[in-house]
């Protein structure tokens, strides 16, 4: 990249926002972003182009003709692109609604007429090339700046292996939910978060997505046996992972 | 000569936005604000949801004020449940909601709107010629931060909230550090108040109705919303009966009204309704303020003085409570409906939900603080319009952004990003 700063973007489809607060809340993010030549960021500029990006961080899912459109026009003119936050990656909360399309949505929809470009809620992969992703609902932000770091070093840091129960407390221990017999998504879920919630006595939602090869029919069986219906346990599954596209085995990562 | 004005996008959060104006021969002919929102579908995405699941999806209605999503949507479910959370838990969800208002309102003040009177075009330009202001920022920020880190586990989407109390009670030690930092940050916030009170705003005022909820303090309300200027005083539970939501042609967002009028809520009408709730310090900061009531702008300077108020409201607590360990009242769901509102940064957020016998919910309906404030935010627009028709063109877009701004409409409406077609 020699003298000059890699062109930097963050561009946000369908989904609260939550990843570029998480970015702008980070302490030091003068200091952070003084590296790159910030092209695209709406939530901190006025003048936002679609520029050719060295790093292009893209946010939320995609569930418009428009959207669709956008993504390819600046997967065009990237060289690397992220898919930042659960909804980018693997549809998160927005995909939500794939789950429940079938049922009485149309109730729901604000103007009807304005449907006709809606598509399925989508994570940004379904459309084109991922070359990296960060998790977690919002993306945590030392993950954030470590990828940063390393990106500038052209060495991108490996992928946390394995679900959250390897880094939670609660493992092995009486204090283990699933030992409680409480419903709890972690041995699903794509590990590095330090099993934040966990810790703070709270289940795992699976906000990280589904890990690799994650055995979802033998865990859901588990829960059924303690008497928790299926409908509910897919309720609680599908605030995360899109039921209807992901099966869980994607992410090559 | 007919001149329209179409402000393309005046993108989101959680919101995608454009303006279209109309002017002929000088007169305003038609100001319109509609919202092109993604398909979002939040009261479709929350239908079916078991109840300890709920407050972590409504959370995720917005980035920016989840904590105060997260706290209305317990308090209906427990309202729909019939339980009465403890003191402790009520104080606690009062500090987490001050925590996110101030999040809220200092990313909004100084990233959002402060460069508009400093003539930068953004806060990282204003960082290199105003470092001091980028400074007080960057601290308030991270003040707001810690107080929603450690009550609600991470400075977004709270997860320790649950209905019937919090997952995890911070410890003494925790809450003593968290006061030390607050002492620290109070002059910081006085500054900023007097900056914000002090901001050439444009002239501008048109009289309108401010709703807020009634304080039991400043920060902890009661179930009735008030409104300046009347003696009316209106249950919560029977919020849908006056405030009317409707959809507009073109428009994916509901738009909300009162008896067929607009309204203004947020941190102006948190202060014209609960004046006498505020401290003395703060009392004497909104004086000079108080004269242009009929402002919109002065909601920019009320969110600084609610920054200070907050600050001072923490230490106020945390030095007169001493907190316990204490688990969550158990939660026996049942057959029901549950209202409940809170004060968000923007202003008083419903959440209403109900319950079938398993817990598990059958109908929503939410109603957000920018959804009540398009439609007087349009008519302010209508009315600012002929002040500014003779300035320049980029002149004309930045005080109508000015005006958006000083909404703080779920922020990235107001971000600096407005495409604006002249024809």
């Amino acid at each position: 990249m020699g003298d000059k700063k890699p062109v930097l973007g963050i561009v946000s489809f369908s989904c609260d926002q939550g990843c570029q607060f998480a970015v702008l809340f980070i302490n030091n993010i003068f200091e952070v972003l003084k590296k790159f030549d910030v092209q695209y960021f709406h939530l901190l500029k006025e003048k936002n182009r679609e520029a050719k990006f060295d790093l292009i961080f893209v946010e939320g899912a995609v569930t418009t003709k428009k959207e669709i459109e956008k993504l390819k026009r600046i997967r065009k003119q990237s060289k690397f692109l992220v898919a930042l936050g659960a909804c980018a990656a693997h549809g998160g909360v927005p995909a939500m609604r794939n789950f429940i399309e079938n049922k009485d949505l149309k109730k729901y929809v604000y103007n009807q007429h304005l449907l006709k470009d809606s598509v399925s809620a989508a994570p940004v992969e379904k459309y084109v090339k991922v070359d990296y992703y960060l998790y977690g609902c919002p993306v945590i932000q030392e993950e954030f700046v470590g990828f940063l770091d390393a990106f500038l070093k052209k060495k991108l840091p490996e992928q946390f292996k394995g679900p959250v129960c390897l880094e939670c407390p609660r493992r092995g221990k009486p204090e283990c939910f699933l030992r409680q017999k409480i419903v709890c998504l972690g041995a699903l879920t794509r590990g590095g978060c330090s099993a934040i919630c966990p810790k703070s006595n709270f289940p795992c939602m699976l906000c990280r997505g589904p890990l690799p090869g994650a055995n979802f029919t033998s865990e859901i069986k588990l829960f059924e046996s303690w008497g928790v219906s299926e409908e509910e346990i897919l309720e609680k599954i599908s605030v995360f992972k899109n039921i209807e596209v992901d099966d869980g085995n994607k992410n090559k990562h | 000569m007919v001149t329209k004005i179409n402000i393309d996008h005046i993108t989101k959060i959680e919101g995608h936005a454009k303006l279209h104006i109309k002017i002929d021969k000088g007169v305003v002919k038609k100001v319109s604000l509609d919202i092109f929102e993604g398909s979002r579908y939040f009261e479709g995405i929350l239908k079916d949801k078991h109840f300890e699941d709920v407050n972590h999806v409504a959370s995720r209605i917005c980035g920016i004020c989840s904590p105060v999503h997260g706290i209305t949507s317990v308090k209906a479910t427990e309202k729909a449940f019939g339980i009465v959370p403890s003191e402790q838990t009520q104080i606690l969800r009062e500090l987490l909601n001050i925590g996110g208002t101030i999040q809220s309102h200092v990313v909004h003040l100084y990233f959002l709107t402060l460069p508009d009177y400093t003539g930068h075009s953004n806060a990282v330009e204003m960082a290199q010629t105003h470092p001091d202001h980028i400074r007080c920022a960057l601290k308030l920020k991270q003040f707001g931060n810690d107080i929603v880190q450690l009550i609600g586990g991470r400075t977004i989407h709270p997860y320790t909230l649950a209905p019937g109390g919090f997952t995890r009670i911070p410890s003494e030690d925790e809450f003593k550090k968290l006061l030390k930092t607050a002492k620290s940050c109070l002059d910081d916030a006085k500054k900023s108040a007097e900056l914000f009170c002090g901001l050439p705003y444009p002239e501008f005022e048109r009289k309108t109705k401010h709703f807020a909820l009634k304080g039991k303090c400043y920060f902890c309300y009661n179930d009735i919303v008030k409104c300046t200027g009347s003696n009316e005083c209106i249950p919560v539970p029977n919020y849908e009966a006056h405030f009317k939501e409707f959809f507009k042609q073109g428009s994916t967002a509901e738009f909300a009204k009162k008896d067929e009028k607009a309204y203004m809520v947020g941190a102006w009408s948190r202060i014209l309704n609960n004046m006498d709730l505020l401290s003395k310090e703060s009392k004497e900061l909104v004086r000079c303020i108080l004269p242009r009531k009929f402002s919109p702008f002065m909601n920019n300077p009320a969110q600084a003085v609610e920054v200070f108020e907050g600050i001072s409201q923490v230490i106020d607590i945390l030095e007169s409570t001493s907190f316990h360990n204490e688990k969550p009242i158990e939660v026996k769901p049942r057959a029901g409906t549950g209202i409940a509102a809170s004060e968000a940064p923007r202003g008083i957020v419903f959440h209403k939900y109900r319950y079938n016998k398993s817990g598990v919910t059958d109908f929503i309906n939410i109603t957000t603080p920018t959804t009540q404030n398009l439609p007087n935010l349009e008519e302010d627009i209508k009315h600012f319009l002929p002040s500014i028709l003779n300035k320049p063109k980029e002149k004309m877009q930045l005080e109508i952004e000015k005006l958006i701004r000083a909404y703080d409409p779920c922020i990235s409406c107001a971000t600096h990003f407005l495409k604006i077609i002249f024809d």
